[in-house]
């Protein structure tokens, strides 16, 4: 019971304020919606589009131009790939930076920098090594998406129990077995948490290369209704990224929950 | 305890999925933390990874790679002879600042009422949710249609990417404050007011010191997306110029001021949090 205030109180809420708690956020978006729609109506429909002209919209660019789906697969492409090089090399390096401290003291600055720029900035540059084609997309959303995966599977190899890594030495474990029997599964809530992070950031990627560079997949949609002001179809291409990057944090979380059921125990 | 469910949502990596795990620090300056043979070891590395940069780049065309020595030379050109960088820089830093504040104020002021009152959380949550979860840069083409492509643009982007890291980590630290402190306040017959000022603001600080912080990393991406994108003006409309004449010695300039700014920006807010809320850099709060 942390919400709410705490000096006033609590019991007095009766049935009708929970009643009323639980409609209002419906009784708000249909309010809202409703206000849009109206609003919009009277506004150039040009400028400020309204919710039935952006269904309308949607139903247009999805099924009867059928330009949707094929731009999401193309975005996809890029972001499963750049993706799958950004856990590729993200976990490993976390790991050895986590357990061998010269890899650490060398890389960690390296790391901690680039982390904290915008590495968006970097694209300029990766336009002249990688072109403008699908390496370059592939390499800014894996450039994204690496470096929380690297940090938080970093902080999660640190936090291995001294007692365990004890234990596993007196046993005379070698590095790899430490490695593969006490440090990845004390590491993997973190893992996982940074697998998530990192997908946010990949999304993000991958749509700015897109955006920047081309005239390709949903990013590549954004741009070219943009400069074309169809303003209705523009929150198509929005929401459904909205979608996807909600889906994807949906389903990375079911993940965690599947990998790491002791600590599902330990929460509930 | 809603503190878990919060807790998925922020975006730090030490916070996000692993509950309360953050690591406390030894509050030992950073530069302390290691040892001289760590540092010489740093330099050393550094020395080695610039000469064969140097070495690599003579050999190979200024378009694709320039040696270190040709963009220091390029920095002094651009920074003193030409004085093109500093307007720039400055062109940018205004459009990230105005956002920034703009932001800070706006959503520290919205996750504070989302977090004391229910009604509100329920209502505002659902948006606040997934406008975050989309990445703002899909936004820029909308807001170009809708601002035009002046200083409003860059501006209101900043703000739009600052404003929900800034109100969930706010919520989150306004709904956290811990139950001994609220019940303390009620023995003394505290006014809402009061509660706030002396018991919740307080504790809900560090929170909104790292809420700060991530808002920065995602404002800044924001700012230079923008000026790449559509405005063409500031650090991110030099890279984008340069990169299209192929002035790749050029290119690496603003980028080095990019990333040096970013990086006293993050260090200012982490000081300006530590000093504000030290007994959170104690407890190792922070991520």
């Amino acid at each position: 019971m942390s919400n709410g205030s705490p000096v006033r109180n609590r019991e007095s809420r009766g049935k009708v304020v929970r009643a009323l708690d639980r409609l209002a956020p419906l009784l708000v978006l249909v309010l809202l919606l409703a206000l849009w729609e109206l609003g919009g109506r009277q506004i150039r429909h040009q400028i400020i589009s309204y919710p039935s002209a952006i269904a309308a919209a949607a139903y247009r660019v999805a099924i009867k131009e059928n330009v949707l789906f094929p731009a999401l697969l193309e975005t996809l492409k890029g972001l499963g790939l750049g993706y799958a090089c950004a856990v590729g090399f993200g976990v490993p390096l976390g790991i050895v930076m986590g357990r061998s401290h010269i890899a650490d003291v060398i890389l960690d600055p390296y790391v901690t920098v680039l982390y904290a720029t915008p590495r968006i900035a970097l694209i300029p540059v990766l336009i002249l090594w990688t072109g403008i084609g699908f390496s370059l997309r592939v390499t800014v959303t894996a450039l994204l998406a690496v470096f929380p995966i690297i940090i938080n599977t970093y902080q999660g190899v640190r936090s291995a129990s001294p007692n365990h890594l004890e234990v596993a030495a007196s046993f005379n474990a070698r590095r790899l077995q430490v490695v593969r029997t006490v440090v990845v599964p004390n590491a993997l809530p973190y893992i996982l948490a940074g697998l998530r992070l990192g997908a946010a950031r990949a999304l993000i990627g991958i749509t700015v290369a897109e955006m920047v560079v081309g005239a390709t997949g949903t990013g590549g949609l954004l741009m070219t209704w943009g400069r074309r002001l169809l303003v209705d179809q523009l929150f198509v291409p929005i929401i459904e990224l909205g979608l996807l990057s909600i889906g994807l944090q949906k389903i990375l979380m079911l993940v965690e929950r599947a990998a790491t059921p002791w600590r599902r125990a330990q929460v509930r | 305890m809603s503190k878990h469910s919060d807790s998925r949502r922020l975006n730090t990596p030490s916070l996000a999925g692993t509950g309360s795990a953050a690591l406390p620090r030894p509050a030992v300056p950073w530069w302390r933390r290691s040892s001289t043979a760590d540092w010489a070891l740093r330099v050393l590395t550094l020395a080695a990874f610039l000469g064969g940069w140097e070495y690599y780049a003579r050999g190979v065309s200024p378009v694709l790679l320039v040696p270190p020595s040709a963009i220091a030379k390029q920095a002094w050109q651009l920074i003193v002879v030409d004085n093109v960088i500093l307007p720039a820089a400055g062109t940018t830093l205004s459009a990230l600042l105005l956002g920034f504040v703009v932001a800070g104020v706006v959503g520290v002021t919205v996750g504070a009422l989302m977090g004391r009152f229910r009604i509100l959380e329920r209502i505002i949550d659902p948006y606040v949710s997934f406008i975050y979860a989309i990445p703002s840069i899909v936004f820029v083409p909308l807001i170009l249609v809708w601002l035009g492509l002046g200083l409003k643009l860059r501006v209101f982007l900043v703000f739009l990417a600052g404003v929900f890291p800034i109100i969930i980590n706010t919520m989150v630290g306004v709904k956290q404050v811990p139950a001994d402190l609220t019940d303390v306040g009620r023995v003394h017959c505290a006014r809402e007011r009061d509660a706030l000022k002396t018991i919740v603001f307080p504790s809900a600080l560090p929170y909104i010191f790292v809420g700060l912080r991530q808002a920065l990393a995602q404002s800044l991406v924001m700012v230079v997306v923008a000026e790449m994108l559509v405005a063409i003006t500031g650090l991110g409309g030099l890279m984008v110029t340069y990169g299209n004449f192929f002035h790749t010695a050029s290119l690496f300039v603003p980028l080095l001021v990019i990333v040096a700014t970013s990086l006293f920006l993050t260090w200012l807010i982490r000081w300006t949090g530590e000093r504000l809320a030290p007994w959170a850099a104690a407890e190792g709060k922070k991520a």
